[in-house]
């Protein structure tokens, strides 16, 4: 109404939305973020002194040690699958349907072996099962006075089996919402027309909890395929390499980047496939047929078998988390971590020595400003974009939407293969500064960022900002008065997601990092590769306790348990 | 005051058109309500006059004002106007009052006066003392007024409602209807009103525009497209009716197998296909012995249902020598039982002549 | 008595600040305090590195020394990849692959400069040309973990390593990763050929990557036996305490020279320069060899008395030039026959 004289002599400007230049931008950006990077990648893989060649593909897949990592890679991912498969599966069927004690401590539980960073897993596993001086091993030989070891973790099962105590939990997850979906009603009808208890699992509850058990099949096998920590610590020493691990010793000097780029196309186009076939088995049996929300669901009676069923989520538990945990945090405080921890072997000289090495330091603050850094951009792009599809502001917005998430399907590794050939030369020279590390990140969190900001804006009604509109305020006040307060704890554990994957990431950043932009997880890495424990169990509790810390907080800020929240985020 | 006037309106998602050349023009003062099946494309419509969204053709004005065409679209917040939506949109992170302030803010209102104009408006909804509680604590029907207070207070030159009463239990409905009409009574601002719901239409209009693939097919007050019903779309639409194909055979009559009724029309051709609509209420059951009173269509026939509906029976009747079943409403308690013979008296000129498709 | 004590803190007293007289006429001190840090590229161990690093600011307080302890062959790839992208980080660049300063000489890339007092090293320290020398050098041994292997079943030449008895007991460093293993693999070949590591890799070896984890790796008994590392990483580990024992083994022990260069570009000269001074001078060689058990090119360095003087060794010494040529060649073989 403060307008009113202008109503009367419409102009063209009126027509246009003043916010557009914000939305392009953000959309600008993301097209600049995901298919700069590619390209190059591509291109690279193709590249030769004149012109194009497949010479590089050729020498890629017919080279036997590179072969070789391929099929490793297959096993490693296939097995981790079936055993992530194997242990998330019973897991979320006991949490979800049955009256299994602690319930709600075991699904703590599984998120804080969901948030570990796989290489700090894999390293303390590294002290639990070495096969000779392997904490778990030693107490066995103790035991029995046999002198073969119980379990030599630097072996490929080994392999599998660290890579799946971290990774089940994208099974566990997808599995569990779904379980929480299905109405008792579907079952009952199914025992009232005369079917058994187990004929009522086989023929009802499994089919409909179908899709969900392969797609986090599929979850787990991506995220194996795109592991590189993991298989750097126990692979290597074994004397196996992956794909990832491969990709790394790319860059060996003289570095091969062609190779790497070419060797990376192969694992881009398997994560891809495996992503589709993922959509295709969510998207046909639509899960919104699975159940209502005021369904009830009936708790099943485990009887005898309670207390066998826990000790059985403990196991697992223990694996994943108790047993690693101790050990990092006795390695923390000992001078000797395989040594017994007495007062003589008690001591802090991890903790000085670490944090006064120079470099560790320096780690410190650049992971910090990198996460922050991160997280604030990566939350705002994220939200930008998520509004912008939600709200169809631009033409392609279902292009953005399907950019926005397609990171997931691009390893760490070949991202910072592409980031490095896209940012190494001109215009964009940005190796040596922290901005390719935070290039990289911001990245690899889109997928989650997006997701994550996707469900809090489809929470908001459209109409609640068009009645704004209607009223008198602009598109601007209308973002700031009514979208943003109500997005406010959406954002916030975007915000946290973000940051939480950018302190521990390991597989870009080990590639992407020069002396100057080291961060923890490269540090720590660096560490590994001197045999500095203590110090890397000094520096994994730090992590730890920072990623704690952060959801606690977030936890906290919200009032509720987020953790769950990012199932609907893929593969992160 | 100024009414609304959409000319030749289209929107297309995709190949499909929403709104497909509609043409609505609202007097000052004046509630049309947009009523249609859903996909009729009445949403669409208000949304477009709201500026929402843009449209691919024609135009729509505001007294002598283009505020839409395919190249120019003001947006919502300059056209000085308010809308009451379906979820009612009340922001939940602010107080009863403050929604209710919010569009005072651009209207350049200071700050006494604000607070003056949106208790007096809460008294009006009813709401006298809820200034300092949340949407959230509020019932339903609460919300609705104060979304309905947010929407007046503004004073807005147009008022668009998007199935404001959809959410309502059926009592709280009926009562809101009466509500609004009562405070478009006492506010005279000219209004929009979409609704799928042909009875809240009837009751809270001026006029009615029924929409049908995204057109007009008919406006006309409430009365005038319940009685005069131009096709056979309006006619099924707005009220219960039996339709019966026909062939024309004299000026006023119609035939159908061995059935001829006399019609409301003159110098119809004869051997032209037509349609008859009769409203079920307007026809008679007597005793099958009853004697013809000159002028009426009566039609024998035999009751294959009749069921019970509290304030009134609603009979299936099968003409003799046809296929013909037709609607019959009749007063409790019910006089004929299943089987039984009746005679079916209609008057000619409850025979409404639609043109046949 | 009193007096006594007296002359000897006068004395004392006396040397620092001549000491202090000497600096402070050092007119790079000042140049160096202005640029306020060198940054050092380094491959000694990080414990090691950073030792000297506090030393040097201890003693020329203002300049700061940033330390960067990675491999040598990551060292070397990240300089190349640094000066690829226009990047001139590093100073002084140090590490155990003479190779290295081959390749940088030829490519332009470091600086000539004699660090004070370089005279009295040993021939095989010094670059004729004057681009780099040895900061120190190491052998490469056997060990075991004596807990485990009874000193009488300990292998003593390299060829005892191959008996199948070690199978699954071994440990080796990465020539991919460390110029002392590149160093002791070529030599070796020299020694016994390639066809000595084919049947090293039948023993099926725990890999690791630094030279100075073998050491890590005996100690915790998780192998018993290593078969390369520097012998100043097991001295180190034997003198905490650790159950490990070192064998010099009859057929020659590789030497290894890691050489230390100023680069051309360096951003902060001075500082480089006295840094450079400062860690050939004779107080810090022999610092690294009480307290790392490294040998020094410095003839005056006395060394412990439970280590080998040098010239008790037979030492397998590496050419420089070969070393850079087959560098591709000894990484490529390593990986064949070991698998990663």
């Amino acid at each position: 109404m403060a307008d009113a004289a202008s109503l009367g002599r419409p102009r063209r400007w009126d027509g246009l939305d003043r916010a557009a230049p914000v939305w392009l931008l953000a959309a600008a950006a993301l097209v600049l973020l995901i298919l700069l990077p590619l390209g190059w990648l591509a291109y690279m893989s193709v590249r030769a002194e004149h012109g194009v060649t497949l010479a590089h593909y050729a020498r890629v897949l017919s080279d036997p040690p590179l072969q070789k990592a391929l099929w490793n890679t297959v096993v490693l991912a296939a097995w981790s699958g079936v055993v992530s498969l194997a242990i998330g599966a019973p897991l979320a069927w006991l949490t979800a349907r049955t009256d299994l004690p602690w319930r709600r401590t075991i699904q703590h539980l599984i998120m804080a072996s969901f948030v570990t960073p796989p290489f700090l897993g894999a390293f303390a596993w590294v002290m639990l099962a070495g096969p000779n001086a392997g904490y778990l091993n030693r107490l066995y030989r103790g035991l029995t006075g046999a002198d073969d070891p119980l379990f030599n973790i630097f072996t490929m099962p080994g392999l599998i089996f660290v890579v799946a105590i971290y990774t089940f939990p994208y099974v566990y997850i997808m599995i569990a919402n779904t379980l929480g979906l299905i109405a008792s009603d579907l079952e009952d009808a199914a025992a009232i027309h005369g079917a058994g208890r187990f004929q009522v699992a086989w023929t009802i509850t499994l089919p409909m909890v179908l899709p969900a058990i392969l797609s986090g099949f599929i979850l787990a096998v991506l995220q194996a395929l795109a592991l590189f920590g993991s298989p750097a610590i126990l692979a290597l020493p074994a004397g196996f390499h992956t794909v990832t691990t491969q990709l790394w010793a790319f860059f060996q000097y003289p570095p091969r980047v062609e190779m790497a780029a070419a060797f990376s196309i192969p694992l881009l186009l398997a994560t891809a496939l495996l992503l589709l076939a993922q959509k295709r088995l969510l998207g046909r049996r639509g899960y919104a047929a699975v159940g209502g929300k005021g369904a009830q669901r009936r708790v099943i009676r485990l009887g005898r078998w309670r207390l066998p069923a826990l000790l059985a989520c403990l196991v697992v538990l223990a694996c994943a988390v108790f047993l690693p945990y101790g050990i990092l945090l006795k390695a923390a405080f000992s001078r000797a971590w395989a040594q017994p921890l007495t007062l003589d072997n008690f001591s802090l000289e991890n903790w000085s020595f670490t944090f006064l090495h120079s470099a560790t330091q320096s780690a410190i603050v650049n992971t910090i400003e990198l996460g922050v850094l991160t997280a604030c951009v990566g939350a705002g792009l994220a939200t930008v974009l998520a509004y912008v599809t939600n709200r169809r502001l631009v033409l392609g917005h279902q292009v953005l939407a399907f950019l926005a998430v397609a990171p997931v399907v691009i390893p760490g590794v070949v991202l910072a293969v592409a980031l490095f050939v896209a940012y190494t030369r001109p215009p964009f020279l940005l190796y040596g500064t922290l901005w390719i590390l935070f290039l990289a990140y911001l990245t690899k969190e889109m997928p989650v960022g997006y997701s994550q900001s996707d469900a809090t804006l489809r929470g908001i009604h459209p109409e609640l900002e068009e009645a704004g509109r209607i009223l008198g305020a602009g598109r601007f006040r209308v973002l700031r008065e009514i979208t943003a307060p109500l997005a406010k704890s959406g954002i916030i554990a975007t915000w946290c997601f973000v940051f939480i994957g950018v302190i521990r990431e390991l597989s870009a950043s080990i590639i992407l990092f020069s002396p100057n932009t080291k961060v923890m997880s490269v540090v720590i890495f660096d560490l590994k590769e001197e045999g500095q424990f203590g110090a890397i169990a000094v520096l994994g509790v730090f992590m730890l306790v920072m990623t704690f810390v952060t959801v606690a907080l977030m936890q906290t800020l919200l009032g509720r348990d987020v953790m769950g929240a990012r199932s609907s985020s893929g593969a992160g | 005051m100024s009414g609304v006037r959409i000319t030749g309106l289209i929107k297309r998602y995709g190949d499909v058109g929403a709104v497909a050349g509609l043409d609505l023009a609202v007097r000052p003062g004046e509630l049309v309500a947009l009523l249609g099946p859903s996909g009729c494309g009445k949403t669409t419509t208000l949304r477009l006059v709201a500026g929402f969204i843009a449209p691919d053709g024609g135009e729509i004005r505001v007294g002598d004002r283009v505020l839409s065409s395919p190249t120019m679209v003001i947006p919502p917040e300059r056209r000085r106007m308010a809308m009451i939506f379906q979820s009612y949109a009340l922001w939940p992170h602010m107080t009863v009052a403050q929604n209710v302030a919010y569009g005072l803010r651009f209207a350049g209102v200071p700050r006494p006066e604000r607070e003056r104009r949106v208790e007096a408006m809460l008294e009006v909804v009813q709401l006298g003392g809820y200034g300092a509680r949340y949407p959230g604590e509020l019932s339903g029907g609460q919300q609705q007024r104060v979304a309905v207070a947010r929407a007046l207070v503004v004073e807005p030159e147009i008022l668009l409602l998007d199935e404001p009463l959809s959410n309502l239990d059926a009592s709280l409905r009926e009562e809101m209807r009466f509500e609004i009409r009562r405070l478009h009574e006492q506010f005279g601002i000219t209004t929009l009103y979409v609704t799928h719901d042909q009875a809240e239409a009837m009751v809270i209009s001026d006029r009615v525009a029924v929409l049908r693939d995204g057109r007009v097919v008919q406006v006309g007050a409430p009365q005038e497209l319940f009685e005069r019903p131009q096709t056979r779309f309006v006619a099924e639409f707005i009220g219960k009716t039996n339709l019966i194909d026909a062939v024309a055979d004299g000026p006023a009559t119609v035939a159908r197998d061995g059935l001829r009724l006399r019609v409301a029309a003159d110098g119809l051709t004869p051997r032209t296909p037509a349609v008859v609509s009769i409203r079920p209420h307007q026809i008679a059951l007597g005793p099958a012995s009853a004697s013809a009173t000159t002028g009426l269509n009566v039609l024998a026939g035999s009751v294959i249902r009749a069921s019970y509906l509290g304030d009134t029976v609603d009979y299936q009747v099968r003409l003799d020598g046809s296929d013909v079943v037709l609607r019959v409403t009749g007063p409790t308690p019910a006089r004929v039982q299943p089987g039984e013979s009746v005679a079916v008296t209609v008057p000619p000129e409850a025979c409404v002549l639609l043109p046949a498709d | 008595m009193t007096h006594r004590w007296l002359a000897i803190a006068l004395m004392l007293l006396a040397l620092v600040s001549s000491a202090e007289v000497a600096a402070a006429q050092d007119p790079r001190l000042e140049a160096a305090k202005r640029e306020g840090k060198v940054v050092w590229y380094t491959s000694l161990a990080l414990s090691s590195s950073e030792k000297v690093a506090k030393l040097f600011e201890t003693a020329y307080p203002g300049v700061k020394v940033e330390v960067h302890r990675t491999g040598s062959q990551r060292i070397l790839q990240r300089m190349m990849q640094e000066l690829s992208s226009n990047i001139k980080n590093v100073d002084v660049v140090h590490t155990s692959d003479a190779g290295h300063y081959v390749l940088l000489k030829e490519k332009k890339l470091l600086m000539q400069y004699t660090p004070a007092g370089i005279e009295a090293f040993g021939a095989g320290f010094k670059d004729r040309d004057g681009y780099h020398f040895g900061l120190r050098a190491t052998v490469n041994v056997i060990a075991y973990n004596t807990k485990v292997v009874p000193a009488a079943e300990a292998p003593r030449t390299w060829k005892d390593l191959l008996d199948p008895k070690w199978r699954g007991k071994l440990v080796t460093a990465h020539p991919g990763y460390s110029g002392v293993i590149a160093t002791h693999v070529l030599a070796l070949v020299h020694l016994h050929g390639w066809d000595y590591f084919k049947a090293l890799a039948q023993n099926k070896p725990m890999l690791v990557q630094s030279a100075v984890d073998p050491s890590g790796v005996v100690a915790s008994g998780e192998r018993p036996v290593a078969v390369d590392g520097g012998d100043y990483t097991f001295y180190q580990a034997k003198k905490k305490g650790n159950p490990v024992e070192i064998v010099y083994p009859k057929e020659g022990v590789p030497l290894v020279v890691s050489p230390s260069a100023i680069t051309s570009f360096a951003p902060h000269p001075n500082a480089a320069k006295l840094f450079t001074d400062f860690i050939f001078s004779r107080d810090v060689q022999q610092v690294l060899a009480d307290t790392e058990g490294l040998y020094s090119g410095n003839p005056q360095v006395k060394y412990p008395s439970d280590k080998p003087r040098l010239s008790d060794l037979k030492l397998l010494p590496v050419d420089a030039e070969e070393l850079e040529k087959r560098n591709e060649e000894i990484k490529t073989r390593f990986v064949e026959f070991f698998g990663a």
